[in-house]
This record gives C-alpha cells, structure tokens and sequence, in this order.
C-alpha cells in the first residue's frame, strides 16, 4: 500500500500543528463558533448531539494492520472503546472531546493518517472498490489514481471553499463496485486503442433531497490528463455552482440546470487551457506511486483441495464461504469479508479490542493489510484457500463472521438520531430490529441479494435511496416516521428507489418491511433476486400489501 | 488601516496606502484609488487619461473577463469575500495571474480570516485586508504553516511530485 | 406558554448541558430552570448567549419540555435523547 516519504509525512505533520493552533485559537476566544465551524469541519471535527465526532480518514478505505492497531489505541485513550465505520470507508470516533483531538491528529500522523478534508465544502476521500488490485474482473486497480487524487485534492488552494461537498469514486472492473453513479464525479477504468490507461468520466450524480445519476461528460480520459480534467470540472463548479441555497449547491443541481452539454461545453474549453499545464501526470510518478501498490508474494501453489474438503464437512463454513468470499486474481486464494454486521448489532461499528484482533489475523493472514468497504464492513484481501478454514474459525469466534455480505442482513445504517445532529429519526434501532427478524426469514427462504440501507435524514448517508430496500427516517408531528422506497440500486445497473407510499411510524416499519418481503416471496421466480422480481412486477402488488388494493388512488 | 503585503516572498504589515472609494465619493488626487466594478465601467475612457493608479473592486459574483481589455491600466484588483464559503475568487485570482498575466497587486478583501491567506496566497493574492478585529500582526506566521504543496497553483513552489523527481532526472537545474 | 428549559453543548468537551436557575451549566437536566413566561425565557436566553459569546458553551437552545413525576421530560425525541444519550447500546 501507500508508504509515506518525507514530503507526505511533513505535510500532515504540519496540518496536525495547524489544528492545534485552530482550536487553541477557539478555546482562547480568539476565533468565535462562525469562524471556527468551518475550519474544524474541514479537518473532521463535527459536533454531534452528545459530544464532538472526529471522522478519521481511510483514504479509499486501505488500512495497515499498524494503523487498525492505532485505530484502537485511540478508541481506548479519547473515546468509548469503539470506532464507526462510515459508508465513505473513513472511520469516525463519537464520543472525543475538543481539547483531545490535536492530540488525535498527532497519534494519526504518527502512522500516516490524518482527517484532512473528511468533512467541509472541499474535495472528501475518494474511494474505489474494496476488492481493487485483487478481483479477477479487474482492468487496472484503480488505486494508484486514487491516491493521485487523493494528493492533487488535499489542501487544494483553489477548491478549498467550494459551493458545496464533492465526492469522487473511481472504479477498476467493468462491474461498479464503487457506486460510482452516484457521486460527483465517477472515474470507471477502461483501456484505449493502444492499451493505455484512461477513463470514463461520470458527472452530476449524488444521493441527498435531490437523488440523480451521473452523466457521462467524457468517454475517454487518458491517464496523464487526469487532473487536469479534474480541475477544470471543479474550476466550472467553483464559479457556477449555486452558493444561495444549500439544497442547490451540489454539481449534480449545476449539470442538470445547464444541461450535460452546455455543462461539458464549458469543461472542454477551460480543459484546452489547462491540459498541457504542469498538471499532466509524469509517467515517472505514475510509476513511482504504482509500485507501491505491488501485490504481495503470493503463493502460486495453494492446495484447494482441504478448502473443498472443509466446505463439504462443515456446513458453517460452507455458508460463509458461499455469502463472504470474493475470487480472487491470484489462484488459489481469495478476498474476505469481515462482516461488522452480526445480527441484531450496530452496523459499522467496532469495539477496540476487535480491532486488534482483527489487525492479528491481517498480519497472519492477508500481509498486514485490511480494507473498509462503503457497505460498512472490512475485507482481508490477500487469504491462501488452505487457510480459509482457520481464519473463518478465528473470525467467528470474534463473532466477524457473520455470513451475510449483500445479504439482508448487512443493512447499512447511518448513525441516526442516537448521535447525529441533523437527524430526523433514528436509524441504528430500526436496524437492530430487522436484522433480527430478517434473520430468521432469510435463514428459511434463502432470500439472497437483497440490500437494505436507512438514512436518519434526507441527507442520504447511507444512500437508501440505491439500495433495494431504503428506508429513510423523518419527524412526522414530532413521532419518528419512516418512507420506503423500492428498486434502487449502486452497481452497474444503477437505478434510485422508488416511493412505495405514505411512512410507516417506529413500530410499524418493521411489519412493513417484513411484508414487503413475504409479498416477494410469493411471486418470486426460483432463485430470483428481489430487484429482479420487482423490475419484473412493478410496484403495485408491494402496495397493495402495504396499504389495501382499496387505497390505490393513481 | 494596516494590511498584509507579501512581496518578494517575504510577508509583512504595512499601512495601506490606497483609498476604497465609495460609489458616490470623489475620486483622491493624491493616492491611488480602487473602483467598484460599475463605476470603472461608467467612467473608464475618461480615467484611462489620468495620472493615477487605479484599481478595481469585485464582488465576488462578478468576473474579471468583464475588464480584460483594462488590466494593463489596473495597478490592483481587490477581490471581495462576502463570507467564509464563497470561495470563487480563489479562481479569479488563478486566472488573473495563469491565464490573463495580470502582474500588478491582487488584494483580498472582507472576511479574510488568517486561516485562509496562506491558500489565497499560493492563487495569486498578495495583498491582505483581515476581517475587522483580526490582529494583521500575528497572522503573518499563517504562511508558514505549511510546506509541502500537492498542486500546482498561482506561486512558483516546486510541488511534491516535481521535488520527487528532482534528485535523480535531468530537470535538476530547473 | 409551553414551558421551556435552555440547554447546549460545552465548548471543550461537547457534553450536553442544562442551564440551571444559578447560571450554571449542568449535564443533568433535572436541575434545569423551568422557564414558563416569555420574559423569563427571553432573559435566560439572553444569559445563556452570553455565557456562548464568551467560549463556555455553543449551540445555546430552548427545548420544550413537560413535568412528569417530578421528571423533566423534553416533549420531541431528540432532545430526550440529548438528555438521555443515545437509545442504543454501543458496539
Ligand atoms: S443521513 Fe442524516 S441522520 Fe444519517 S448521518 Fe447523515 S446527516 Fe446524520
């Protein structure tokens, strides 16, 4: 992964000593609550409902063993013994104070992390597959330019107060694992004429009030022109983009009011006076910053034969193996799932000494490295089949085996009103009581893919609006109510939610979910997924379960 | 009132020595003076003539492709920010300098808080009117901060990449 | 008039906090002053925003709250949870 050199260790060094001196200014009343809201949120630093949450940047969600172990300490030392971890693969701890958190950033520094740009109107992480320089279907990881990115945005000079947040995912393989359809800017890799690297560049897509999916402005970037494009793109939103309304100010409000046409129209043309600037990439640092990318040694003689063997004599492991494993490049091995979803937990969240273990079983099994994914869980990328069997019975008895990834039961879920300050309703209850109904059908039916997110507000942190089932939580005369939405989706088939109809209060959204589900189930193909089956049957019998055939008004 | 001038790389408080004049006032004779963008366009045939320096104020909805044609009579562009968020003159202040090859002074006025002349500087900015009640006097250290820079930008500091590549290529000498 | 309490958030910490009768900043809201007069409530307000010009608390707001038991209960559901903490239990 990523190795700091001096350069990148003395600039978040020095943003860390920027901080402090940010919030000794605030503390000495030097800087009032106005001034100081935007520094500190542009370093991570939100103040909650109970407390002040630090959002710590995983920069596209890559984590050394060292930094999990970091992770903890500081999860022991400054919060409550546990982390978050947050749909853009960051991890946020919800319970520091202010006065702890230069000391924070200085911990981080010390193993090269920081949370530079993890909230505030600027560039935030990029973040890219989970399986990224690992998946058999993969073009090119996408992880070298990820951190290009990632160092071209940071402390960017010119985009550091931009109208709104901007959010860009880059995928590697022709399937979308990065949701890059629903983000500002989507990057999908793909090869030239000659074999060269480029892109295909998305715009406009978002999540929030107003849920779109990106347009494509460019069919073709080559590599060496990546920031520039960038930057032009950012360029035209930082004078166009909308700053008189909040709900406005995102690209995606931009692109469709001018039209993607008109929108590309203006990127070309600042583009032209752009391309050739020092922001064409060097091939010698695309080099330099890819090397450090190398895969580890793999073994290219594993026996899979006591994988099958185990597989065949425990049905446990068998399950896992079927729900958490991803193939791998390599022969013989396999990318896996941890997942942070056990039924009826918090999703996301993990306990310090979690986190230490799980750093253990990176180091001797996957070559110190662990991965977030934006579905909340984490991912040991580089395990020998022949050693599956073990790491599974490690990993269950830490209870981070659960074997559910894109199941039911790996509902994503924003923190909710418990402890976010915008919220509108809780979200992490509501998943607790699902996962552990939805157990139970999923353990009977074999439901299979079928995704489930809940956003605590319009917001749309935990995007229900592109999961199959979204449940969005809102404040209905001063009681929690909850809206469904069907037939969304993040991958390459992208498509937002649909309302069902009018919410469901805190007691009843469970029963709804459930039958919406048992509705499914009756009209399901063999082995259909639920998206499939709705895609095929439309909403109207979903309704009519919900509210009576008597209600249909349109 | 006192100002932050960074000149020759090297930052400092001076007093100020142009006058903001307002939209009704008369023009000084005797010091230089910004315009807002309105008036300059109403009067500039007539102040092209006259031996003064001049400049001209922005707010920061408007663009500086309007006075183009004016940058080699401007000594200075005063660029406003209205508050801490709108931050679309970090752009003006790149194309004045990259792509218009404006080399006279470019001021930051309004809400400018120390925090934010160091990005403003590496745009192009080299002039600084802290917000009212902001000590000029310690903010100059704000430059110091940071060292290491990513992106190419308005100033003339090698980026990370560049410095990287430096020892071991050719391009040693530049 | 809805009978109101004034709470925020410490500066340092960011700890919930209630604003006594006293002027003091409590992170129980059982010693919360009652306001039940407009008057009353515009003058703690008035204290309560002094006390976050001069770097105590931020976020200074009134909650509308109702009497059960002797019990302060704040009558929308975030501010229950403000003075509860949150209605799960964490990882
Ligand atoms: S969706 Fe709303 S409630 Fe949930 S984390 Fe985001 S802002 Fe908070």
């Amino acid at each position: 992964m990523y190795k700091y050199d001096h350069l990148d260790n003395t600039l978040v060094r020095e943003r860390a000593a920027q901080f402090r001196g940010q919030v000794a200014r605030r503390i000495s009343g030097e800087l009032s609550e106005d001034e100081f809201k935007p520094l500190r949120l542009r370093n991570g630093l939100y103040l909650q409902l109970h407390s002040y949450m630090l959002r710590v940047a995983i920069p596209y969600g890559l984590l050394s063993s060292s930094q999990m172990r970091a992770l903890a300490r500081i999860a022991r030392r400054y919060d409550r013994g546990y982390g978050h971890f947050t749909t853009r693969q960051n991890i946020q701890f919800n319970w520091v104070s202010l006065e702890n958190t230069a000391e924070i950033l200085d911990d981080l520094a010390a193993v090269e992390m920081h949370a530079i740009q993890t909230s505030g109107n600027c560039i935030r992480n990029t973040t890219t597959d989970q399986f990224a320089g690992v998946a058999a279907d993969e073009i090119e990881d996408p992880r070298p330019w990820a951190e290009i990115i990632r160092q071209w945005s940071t402390l960017h000079p010119e985009f550091s107060f931009l109208p709104r947040k901007f959010k860009i995912a880059i995928n590697g393989a022709p399937n979308d694992r990065a949701a890059i359809a629903v983000h500002d800017i989507g990057l999908s890799m793909l090869r030239g004429p000659n074999g060269e690297t480029g892109f295909t560049v998305w715009v406009g897509g978002g999540l929030g009030r107003t849920p779109m999916l990106a347009k494509p402005i460019r069919d073709f970037l080559p590599g060496a022109d990546l920031l520039s494009y960038l930057e032009a793109i950012l360029r035209v939103f930082n004078i166009e983009g909308r700053r008189d309304n909040l709900y406005k100010s995102r690209i995606k409000i931009l692109v469709s009011a001018l039209g993607i046409d008109r929108f590309r129209d203006l990127v070309e043309a600042e583009w032209a006076h752009i391309r050739d600037s020092a922001l064409r990439l060097e091939g010698r640092e695309i080099a330099r910053i890819r090397a450090r990318f190398a895969l580890p040694p793999y073994d290219a003689n594993v026996d899979s034969g006591p994988f099958a063997a185990k597989r065949f004599e425990d049905a446990a492991f068998a399950r896992w193996s079927a729900a958490n494993l991803f193939p791998h490049k390599q022969p013989g091995h396999a990318a896996v799932t941890v997942s942070l979803k056990p039924v009826g937990g918090i999703p996301g969240d993990m306990t310090a000494d979690r986190m230490d273990a799980l750093a253990d079983l990176a180091d001797e099994y996957s070559h110190g490295e662990i991965r977030v994914t934006h579905r909340q869980n984490l991912v040991l990328a580089h395990v020998r089949q022949d050693r599956l069997f073990d790491l599974w019975r490690a990993l269950d008895s830490l209870e981070l085996a659960t074997p559910n990834l894109m199941r039911v039961t790996d509902i994503i879920a924003c923190p909710g009103l418990d402890f976010c300050g915008l919220a509108t309703a809780r979200s992490i209850p509501v998943a607790q009581r699902l996962s552990a109904r939805l157990a139970e059908i999923d353990e009977r039916h074999d439901l299979g893919e079928l995704t489930i997110n809940i956003s605590g507000c319009i917001n749309s942190c935990a995007h229900h609006h592109v999961a199959h089932i979204g449940i969005l939580g809102l404040e209905k005369a001063g009681a929690e109510s909850y809206q469904v939405t069907l037939g969304g989706s993040s991958a390459k088939d992208a498509s937002i939610g649909k309302i069902i109809g009018r919410g469901f209060g805190a007691d009843e959204i469970v029963a709804a979910i459930e039958t919406i589900i048992v509705t499914w189930l009756e009209l399901r193909h063999d082995g259909e997924r639920f998206l499939d089956s709705l895609r095929r049957v439309g909403q109207t019998p979903f309704r009519d379960a919900l509210y009576g055939q008597d209600s249909r008004t349109e | 009132m006192t100002l932050i001038d960074y000149r020759n790389e090297n930052p400092m408080v001076t007093d100020d020595a142009w006058t903001h004049v307002a939209e009704d006032a008369a023009l000084p004779t005797d010091r230089p003076a910004t315009l807002s963008l309105q008036r300059w366009k109403a009067a500039r045939e007539e102040l092209y003539g006259r031996n003064l320096s001049l400049g001209v104020r922005l707010e920061s909805h408007e663009r500086v492709e309007e006075i183009l044609p004016d940058l080699p009579r401007l000594a200075l562009i005063a660029l406003d920010f209205p508050n801490l968020n709108d931050g679309r003159h970090f752009t003006t202040a790149r194309l004045l300098r990259e792509r218009y090859g404006f080399h006279g002074k470019i001021r930051a006025t309004g809400q400018v808080l120390r925090d934010q002349i160091d990005p403003m500087r590496r745009c192009g900015f080299n002039e600084f009117e802290l917000a009212e009640n902001k000590d000029t006097a310690s903010a100059i250290t704000a430059f110091d901060e940071i060292s290491v820079v990513y992106q190419p930008a308005a100033d003339a500091q090698p980026t990370a990449a560049q410095l990287r590549h430096r020892q071991s290529g050719p391009t040693m000498a530049g | 008039m809805a009978r109101m309490v004034i709470t925020a958030n410490r500066l340092r910490d960011g700890a919930v906090v209630w604003r006594s009768a006293a002027g003091n900043w409590s992170p129980n809201i059982t010693t919360a002053a009652i306001h039940a007069t407009g008057e009353q409530l515009t003058a703690g307000l008035a204290a309560a925003l002094a006390d976050e010009k001069s770097g105590r608390v931020i976020g200074v707001h009134e909650v509308e709250i109702e009497t059960r038991g002797g019990q302060i209960l704040p009558t929308r559901l975030r501010e229950r949870v403000r003075a509860d903490g949150p209605t799960v239990s964490f990882a």
